[in-house]
């Protein structure tokens, strides 16, 4: 049988999922680093999606090619029907080559305390993001964020108390298709071994818990600075000190990102009516 | 029975491009940092050997055993600075030959950049 040599599935490839640029720091700076790490999705933090646009515009005659989402998208829309086929597209488009792509995205985190505050956040920001993720010390707050289909992903900080995610937050999590984000910054910033031992002993908890319902989670290092961008397979080794095999975080660095992209990206364009239905012009 | 203890050869640079990072103070910060996560037992099973270092191009050969590469790993991932300067070590290429490793860090070196 003859192997189809145009299409494999790109290995290497990762994506850092929360950036937060500060007035020393560009998304050019940030480029250059994830080109050479082999990051090819950047979600940028509190940039909307038109301010995106623009500020990629300005990028040209680098050695990578930075996209939109939206861009890639309607290049596929028309080979393509189902979420999978798209998302298998954007995976070949990121590895030929001739592109040497980096696609950019957007985020925010909505930080509310209750779910007045945070249904009141959600609707100001939503459509001007392409992931929307929640990080909060509510419990019940988090369960609601589990069920609703507009928030992407529970951001979990190994600064906080572990006793927030439970057995019943786990599975619901599971069943309603979320994802949890581990930013491992903390890790590297810890300014004492006591702080240190603590984050780890916090992170191994949560990571135990997660690992026994087989809840979807990503890692994320959530760098203020392009340095402190790590590939993906750095950020499953790190993984290993939380008691993460490097094995079980195969899809943590990339595939998960991916997808809730691609299912967001295909939402917010013009031609979605409803899950399952988009607008066929001609 | 006895069994051999396989060496695992990591090829490694350091970015950004404009450091000037000697290879005494990166051997000081990859020892401490292995020695803070997995303790003084751990390092000596490690068997860290730094092979070559090239200070201009920033591209580095070093050794340990094959059962403590991914601690290895874990050590050159957390170092985020070196006196003061903010770095990232970015493995390339892991090998069980030195040759290879060489020949891969040589290749890197040169100005052509022509690796397999």
């Amino acid at each position: 049988m003859q192997k189809d040599k145009n299409f494999s599935f790109s290995t290497s490839s990762s994506s850092e999922n929360f950036i937060s640029i500060d007035q020393t720091s560009s998304i050019e700076t940030f480029c250059e680093i994830a080109n050479l790490l082999s990051v090819s999705i950047l979600f940028f933090e509190n940039i909307t999606i038109s301010e995106r646009n623009t500020m990629i515009k300005n990028i040209e005659g680098r050695p990578y090619n930075v996209f939109s989402p939206s861009f890639v998208y309607k290049q596929l829309k028309n080979e393509h029907i189902s979420n999978e086929k798209i998302k298998e597209g954007f995976n070949k488009f990121l590895i030929a080559e001739e592109n040497n792509s980096i696609i950019v995205a957007t985020r925010k985190t909505l930080s509310e305390s209750t779910k007045d505050e945070l249904m009141r956040a959600l609707s100001k920001n939503r459509g001007q993001y392409e992931i929307i993720s929640v990080n909060s010390d509510n419990r019940d707050l988090l369960k609601w964020v589990a069920h609703d289909r507009r928030l992407d992903y529970i951001s979990i900080d190994l600064q906080g108390k572990p006793s927030i995610i439970d057995n019943a937050l786990c599975s619901l999590v599971k069943q309603n298709s979320k994802c949890f984000e581990i930013i491992l910054s903390p890790l590297l910033f810890s300014d004492t071994n006591k702080d240190f031992s603590s984050i780890v002993r916090t992170g191994k908890k949560i990571m135990k818990l997660l690992l026994s319902y087989n809840v979807p989670f990503i890692f994320t290092m959530c760098p203020q600075t392009p340095l402190q961008m790590r590939s993906g397979k750095q950020l499953r080794y790190i993984g290993e000190l939380l008691g993460v095999p490097f094995n079980k975080s195969k899809f943590a660095v990339f595939d998960y990102q991916l997808s809730s992209l691609v299912d967001n990206t295909v939402k917010l364009h013009e031609n979605y009516v409803f899950e399952g239905v988009k607008e066929v012009s001609g | 029975m006895v069994t051999i203890d396989r060496d695992r050869y990591v090829v490694f640079k350091i970015l950004p491009d404009d450091t000037k990072t000697e290879i005494v103070d990166l051997k000081r910060n990859i020892w401490s940092m292995y020695q803070r996560l997995f303790g003084l037992d751990g390092t000596t099973d490690a068997g860290l050997f730094f092979e070559d270092y090239d200070v201009e191009k920033r591209i580095g050969l070093v050794r340990c055993s094959s059962k403590s590469l991914s601690y290895m790993m874990i050590s050159l991932a957390m170092i985020t600075e070196i006196d003061g300067t903010e770095i990232l070590i970015l493995p390339l290429f892991v090998t069980g030959l030195i040759n290879k490793a060489k020949k891969y860090a040589s290749a890197l070196s040169s100005s052509n950049h022509n690796v397999d």
